[in-house]
């Protein structure tokens, strides 16, 4: 997982949250009563204030850097792909999401075999197995559907079964995992907005109903599988895409 | 994770002086890692391929006719949605090509975007670029995509990554159709070139 970026977490936001991190030390030290020890802790705070337009510049510097190269110097600079697809792209279309990226070379070197097991990998992903079917929970609650929940595309196709709306991760998953190129995990609204679990569940609820509408109204005004696809990936927890190598 | 360790233990240490001392080495300790962070990290994709848009700005030559005036700006448009974040934008800023300015234009898939000189038609309109690259036929354009095939569908340059490069093939042959001088040493680092003359 050790490629695997979450992309809320830029460089400036995880500065962020160190920072408050270093407050909470420095209430911590004052309610101890010793005005020397909250001394250094501030001098901590200020290390990590100072350490932010480091952080900030240094994409600036990154690019005038990359300007000065010659043109063979250039072609040979090794690029950090996931990161930057995923930042950049996923800044302008799905900026509020949280996506992770398990990339081919990531599957052949951890020996996954299904869908399954790609993400099992993924932090906040489990996986059940009921010896016919997998099944996909997050954060710790599995949903007890066929994986209704889970949009899975794979080149931007919608591939969850007209049965149940379910995605198929295990064997039953229409390809095999070697010939995926990566796989793009999206956060739907019920996994990101909500930060604590209480709340995460209110919303999980709620979503159980409102996809339940959804899905409903698509099949009744059988639209198109095209915007189909579309109008649910909103509605729904999450998304998984995946990119097959011509 | 790296963080969790270093946040624990100096919080058990009861003597005072003890905790002044762990704090230290937390501070080193935790700016060090920042910077480190920083200068192990490797360039973004989309940063090199916007140093790379700035050198085809520089290495191709436009006809007379698409830049008139001397003080006419080398227009790069982005037709699609926009990959390269703030890279682009602070390229346009800083830097010039061959002695002009450059400007960046934004363009729907169906807006007219002739007015430019390099044109990177985004990952968002692959579906589209057919018919862009239909309507600006024969027309002095630099045509730059990420989309396999594209020299060959008749757009100029294509990016591809090999082994965690940035690479690009080029269609010398459109290029010269269309009056635009390709610099040999764009040539020489291309991936391949297609030459059919």
């Amino acid at each position: 997982m050790s490629t695997a970026h979450q992309v809320g977490l830029l460089n400036g936001e995880r500065a962020m949250s160190v920072k408050t991190l270093t407050i909470k030390r420095c209430r911590q030290i004052k309610s101890a009563a010793s005005i020397r020890r909250c001394g250094t802790g501030l001098s901590l705070t200020i290390v990590v204030a100072v350490s932010l337009p480091t952080n900030a510049s240094a994409e600036r510097d990154t690019v005038t850097s990359l300007v000065g190269l010659s043109l063979e110097e250039l072609t040979a600079t090794k690029v950090d792909t996931v990161y930057a697809a995923s930042k950049y792209e996923q800044k302008t279309t799905e900026a509020p999401s949280s996506v992770s990226i398990i990339t081919q070379d990531e599957i052949q070197r951890y020996g996954h075999r299904t869908l399954a097991d790609v993400l099992q990998s993924v932090q906040g992903f489990h996986v059940s197995n009921d010896r016919n079917y997998a099944f996909l929970g997050a954060r710790g609650i599995s949903l007890g559907d066929f994986n209704s929940r889970v949009l899975l595309l794979v080149d931007g196709h919608r591939v969850n079964n007209n049965l149940t709306d379910g995605a198929f991760i295990d064997t039953a998953f229409l390809l095999d995992v070697d010939l995926i190129d990566r796989v793009e995990i999206i956060r739907g609204p019920g996994t990101t907005v909500a930060i604590e679990a209480s709340t995460n569940l209110v919303d999980w609820q709620l979503w159980l109903r409102r996809t339940r509408a959804t899905a409903s109204l698509a099949s009744l005004t059988r639209t198109p599988p095209t915007t189909r696809c579309v109008s649910t990936a909103a509605h729904k927890c999450h998304e998984l895409r995946l990119c097959i190598l011509k | 994770m790296i963080f969790h360790g270093h946040f624990t233990t100096p919080l058990c240490e009861p003597a005072g002086r003890e905790a002044g001392r762990g704090m230290k080495t937390l501070c080193l300790t935790i700016f060090f890692l920042l910077t480190a962070v920083n200068l192990i990290a490797r360039p973004g994709e989309y940063e090199v391929k916007a140093a790379f848009l700035f050198n085809f700005a520089r290495f191709v030559e436009w006809p007379a006719k698409a830049l008139v005036r001397n003080g006419d700006p080398i227009v790069i448009g982005i037709v699609g949605d926009d990959p390269f974040g703030d890279a682009l934008l602070q390229i346009a800023k800083e830097q010039t090509a061959q002695g002009r300015k450059i400007e960046i234009r934004y363009y729907k898939a169906d807006e007219d975007c002739s007015a430019s000189h390099l044109l990177f038609l985004s990952r968002s309109v692959a579906a589209q670029t057919e018919e862009i690259l239909q309507r600006l036929q024969g027309r002095p354009i630099l045509t730059v995509s990420e989309k396999e095939g594209f020299v060959r569908q008749g757009g100029v340059i294509e990016f591809a990554l090999v082994e965690k490069t940035v690479r690009f093939d080029i269609n010398a042959t459109i290029a010269m159709q269309v009056g635009l001088k390709v610099s040999s040493k764009l040539l020489a680092v291309a991936r391949s070139v297609i030459n059919s003359s």
